[in-house]
């Protein structure tokens, strides 16, 4: 017997709703969190007409939905995701808004994982400072950092410093294509650092925001020294389908 | 009374420390290593406190240090500039470069303010390390006396090594019971952290006993590190489906390890080898085999993982860790190391660390 | 302005202590890694080759592999708030990477406390990777002179160790080897003294920053006939230049001193941003971080006891005001730069304290800058500037 379950990954950004049915998605809904989490998380699961669905919870705000079937974090509710969609993919590396993740996974499941503690270098957070100093809209990346741009390199990881690494290199004239490059390679060799303590195994998926982005799935294969592939159309939609699937299996539909 | 009495002195040390000088009318001397006997402050006829973090901020501090230190100092400075509470004297140990370092800044910051400084070796084997110790420690009491203008009082310090050591043996029966699911992890860190500013006549009279609060639910871990900032971290711990069977924290059954010879003929000596011979030292120490032993504990108390409780920018934590962790993993115990940074809590990407270890134990 | 001969003169040797090192290691002779701050002499008189790893992790930083090692450090769970130094040269040890070549393994390592708390942790992994035996000499922390006890626990360390390191060497520690090697160290300790204090006369025919990097022979060839020569050629040209009038930077217009470590991955960069603003940094306490007075070859344990519970590191701040005072006096300097070195928490935590008295009692003014000695991702140039270029402009230098 098959029946619809939803899974809501309650971001710090963003808030995400999937529903499954016999395994499969049916129905992706994206909200911004703010300003009032639990009020996103409502309105998501209204959206995608999963209200009086099954639910398992997952993400920053997991905790602050109710009435839930279960919480799980956010990296095993990613594994689980993953599994479904890339199954022979060996490693995740999930870019957030605050935090990002190098996870190791077997058939769905978590065999080791690194996060980020607190700094945002590296995160979803340094890339949107970058995109406000330099003016470059993030959808906007793809068309500016093309492959053939040179890097500027950047060589503070510190949030602070580097942005005034960046100011520095604008006020010397330095074209804009040149610094963005330089931005995402710092912060892919960051990704890449988290990488390094559970060591990155082919084949590599990346998820999260900023995976939409080719020049950033670019510089994140260079960072690592092997090929990345963004797991589409919805790099951050993968965690609430996985959230979605393990509700479907704890409700045994 | 009782535990309740206990956990509210843990839950705010800074109230109670407040009252507690004003009730004593005693200098208070404040300790910031768990290598400061407080017994021999007791002696000196101060109301000796040991000190967490008890702040989140810390203006001031960032005037007088740097803020790559580890956020338990900056804590202390900041109550320190902020003359928060009465202070007298503030007794540091070598140990870490860090806490080496405050004598000398609080020279500039606050020169009213006495301090003294416990130089003990970081060896802690064989003759010449206790030697060093014992010197070390008749120095540090010279210094003491010399800043308080006050001798030391042996009478009281015999009284005061008696009852302290009797605090520690019977945090230890906490802890101790643990493992054996007899009595649980909330009280027995309330029971520690309160010791450290209570009065230890206060505390034995308030201490209910070690027996009959037993631990709930949970996967059973090993909770290593330095300083437990809070009882809410340890409630948080417990609350995402841990249960702490195990402890090798600094604030808990380290400290709580050290026996002196109370039938030695020179109490003095006996203080200072005791230190040396701290059967479960902290990293900051010249121990070959502490990661192996610490596994072997966790084993034994029958852990199924391990949380490294660290403060952000302290160095022998943040080298003894990996080795720990492969320690840990050789004995079949994945572990997680939390860093800590100016919170008492933790942050939510660490409940989800916390709560992937869980969810992907075999 | 003119280059200084000696710069070649350093290549050279450095190159050939390199090769002898890699040469002697092939014949057979032992060699130990050692803290700078260690008693180098007892394994000299043992017959080893000594290393310095933090020699080494500083050659990394400058010849730009600091990062890559770095990074392989860290992913292997140790963190980045650790003392760059010891990432690198673990990370060094751990690849085989290396800009030496190849790095000769040692037979024993020997470490001190004197100089901070890091070195022990990070020699014991290193003597666990290469399966060799620690020796370590604990050197009690202090803000005075040594007391007797503090030198008595040192000599007894050193006089324990002595026949545990002859017997991993190939030949047995006496009392005259051990006073001849003393001897050499003391003689090179005083032409290096001698060296920097040239730099007092006006113009300055050398500065810190060609300190920083001719001290490499007194770190790592301490207690050799070569050390010696070398410091007695280049105190010769150097006098030879103070005679002539030869400045190390053009028109010299103001006088400062630095504190802490150099930073290694902006080494070129903040020297060229001293000459292009006519400053000279006329002194420092990092190469001036040894004491002479106290070897002793007549009783070498006692002196050497002495001497490495004496350095600067193992002192706090009060000591730390003494030193800048006397240096600024000394060297004439009008500011002083003190370096707040994320890597090592010895130097730097105090630093705040130290710069608002020894302002108080000189009259001179002192900055902060922050950075770090050999990770050049927590260095930045442009916040260097931004502190430095006014500081400079108010001591009436600039371009």
């Amino acid at each position: 017997m098959s029946r619809r379950v939803a899974g809501l990954d309650i971001g710090s950004t963003a808030t995400k709703c999937a529903v499954v049915e016999g395994g499969r998605l049916v129905q992706a809904v994206m909200l911004p969190s703010m300003p009032d989490m639990v009020a996103a998380a409502r309105e998501a699961l209204r959206q995608a007409g999963a209200e009086a669905l099954p639910v398992v919870t997952t993400g920053y705000g997991r905790a602050l939905h109710e009435p839930r079937l279960a919480q799980v974090s956010e990296i095993t509710a990613l594994a689980a995701g993953v599994g479904a969609l890339r199954p022979e993919a060996a490693t995740v590396v999930d870019i957030g808004g605050q935090d990002s993740k190098v996870v190791r996974v077997q058939g769905g499941k978590v065999l080791d994982f690194a996060m980020n503690d607190r700094c945002a270098a590296g995160t979803g957070r340094f890339l949107e400072v970058m995109s406000r100093v330099l003016n470059i809209p993030q959808d906007r990346f793809d068309e500016v950092s093309r492959p053939e741009v040179d890097p500027l390199p950047i060589s503070s990881t510190c949030t602070v410093f580097a942005e005034s690494e960046v100011v520095g290199l604008l006020s010397r004239r330095e074209p804009p294509d040149r610094i963005l490059k330089g931005v995402l390679t710092a912060v892919c060799s960051r990704v890449a650092a988290l990488g390094r303590q559970v060591g990155v195994a082919a084949p590599v998926v990346a998820t999260g925001g900023p995976a939409r982005s080719m020049a950033v799935i670019r510089a994140l294969s260079e960072a690592l020294g092997m090929e990345v592939l963004p797991i589409l159309p919805d790099p951050q939609g993968v965690t609430a389908f996985g959230a979605a699937l393990i509700c479907a299996q704890r409700a045994g539909a | 009374m009782g535990w309740e009495r206990l956990l509210e002195v843990a839950r705010d040390p800074v109230a109670n420390i407040r009252a507690r000088v004003e009730r004593e009318g005693r200098p208070l001397a404040i300790a910031m290593s768990s290598y400061v006997p407080l017994e021999v402050l007791d002696a000196f006829g101060c109301s000796a406190v040991r000190w967490g973090p008890v702040c989140e901020d810390f203006p001031r501090a960032d005037g007088v240090m740097q803020a790559y230190a580890c956020s338990f100092i900056r804590s202390a400075l900041e109550m320190l500039l902020s003359r928060n509470l009465p202070a007298r004297l503030v007794a540091t140990a070598s140990g870490c470069d860090v806490i080496t370092a405050v004598p000398g800044m609080l020279s500039v910051a606050r020169p009213d303010l006495a301090t003294a400084h416990l130089r003990l070796p970081i060896r802690v084997d064989g003759a010449p390390a206790r030697q060093q110790a014992v010197r070390a420690l008749v120095a540090f009491c010279e210094e003491v006396r010399e800043r308080l203008g006050a001798p030391l009082d042996l009478n009281r310090l015999d009284q005061a090594a008696r009852i302290r050591q009797e605090v520690r043996s019977r945090i230890a029966a906490c802890f101790a019971g643990l493992a054996s699911g007899t009595f649980s992890a909330v009280p027995a860190y309330g029971a520690a952290l309160a010791a450290q500013s209570m009065a230890p006549e206060e505390w034995l009279a308030a201490f209910p006993g070690a027996s009959a609060l037993p631990s709930g639910d949970g996967v059973p871990v090993l909770l290593s590190g330095e300083t437990v900032p809070s009882l809410e971290v340890i409630e948080e711990l417990q609350s995402l489906g841990l249960r702490i069977v195990a402890d090798d924290t600094n604030t808990a059954a380290r400290e709580a390890s050290r026996r002196v010879h109370l039938e030695a003929s020179d109490l003095v000596e006996a203080i200072a080898v005791s230190l040396a011979d701290r059967p479960w030292h902290s990293p900051e120490r010249l121990v070959p085999d502490r990661p192996a032993a610490v596994a072997a504990r966790a084993r034994e108390a029958g852990a199924r993982a391990a949380i490294l409780l660290h403060q952000k920018f302290c160095d022998p934590c943040a080298f003894e860790a990996p080795g720990l962790a492969a320690a840990l993993r050789e004995v079949g115990i994945p572990s997680l190391v939390l860093e800590l940074d100016r919170q008492r809590g933790l942050t939510g990407g660490q409940r989800t660390r916390v709560q992937t270890l869980l969810e992907s134990l075999p | 302005m003119r280059k200084l001969q000696h710069n070649a003169v350093l290549a050279r040797t450095i190159r050939n202590q390199v090769l002898w090192t890699r040469l002697g290691s092939r014949l057979g002779l032992p060699v130990a890694w050692v803290t700078s701050g260690s008693p180098v002499e007892l394994v000299l008189a043992a017959g080893f080759i000594p290393f310095y790893p933090e020699n080494h992790a500083a050659i990394c930083a400058a010849r730009e592999m600091s990062q890559g090692l770095a990074e392989h450090t860290e992913g292997r769970g140790y963190s980045r708030d650790l003392c760059s130094y010891a990432r690198v040269d673990l990370g060094a040890q751990w690849t085989g990477r290396t800009p030496l070549g190849r790095l000769v393994p040692p037979d024993l390592v020997l470490v001190s406390n004197n100089i901070c708390g890091t070195v022990q942790n990070w020699f014991r992994l290193t003597a666990e990777h290469f399966r060799v035996p620690m020796f370590f000499l604990d050197t009690p922390f202090h803000d005075g002179p040594p007391t007797d006890g503090d030198v008595a626990y040192v000599r007894e360390q050193l006089v324990a160790m002595a026949p545990e390191i002859s017997r991993v060497g190939w030949r047995r520690i006496t009392e005259d080897r051990l006073r001849k090697v003393t001897e050499r160290s003391r003689e090179a300790l005083e032409l290096w003294a001698r060296v920097l204090e040239t730099a007092s006369r006006r113009p300055a025919p050398f500065t810190s920053f060609d300190a920083f990097v001719h001290m490499a022979p007194i770190v790592s060839m301490r207690g050799t006939r070569r050390c010696v020569a070398y410091y007695r050629g280049l105190l010769e040209e150097l006098r030879r230049r103070a005679d002539r009038g030869d400045s190390a930077i053009p028109e010299e217009r103001a006088r400062v001193v630095w504190d802490n470590i150099a930073i290694w991955p902006a080494h070129k960069q903040l020297k060229k941003l001293f000459e292009r603003h006519r400053v000279a940094l006329v002194s420092d306490t990092y190469t001036s971080a040894w004491t002479v007075e106290h070897l002793d070859p007549k009783d070498p344990f006692t002196g050497l006891a002495k001497a490495y519970t004496d350095i600067l590191l193992i002192h706090g701040v009060a000591h730390r005001v003494e030193v800048l005072t006397r240096m600024i006096q000394r060297f004439g300097a009008q500011g002083f730069v003190l370096h707040s070195n994320r890597s090592c928490k010895r130097y730097s935590l105090g630093q705040y304290g130290v710069r608002q008295v020894v302002t108080a009692r000189t009259g001179v003014p002192g900055v902060v800058i922050e950075a770090d000695m050999a990770d050049p991702r927590a260095v930045s140039m442009e916040h260097l500037e931004q502190r430095l270029v006014p500081f400079f402009e108010s001591l009436g230098a600039g371009t």
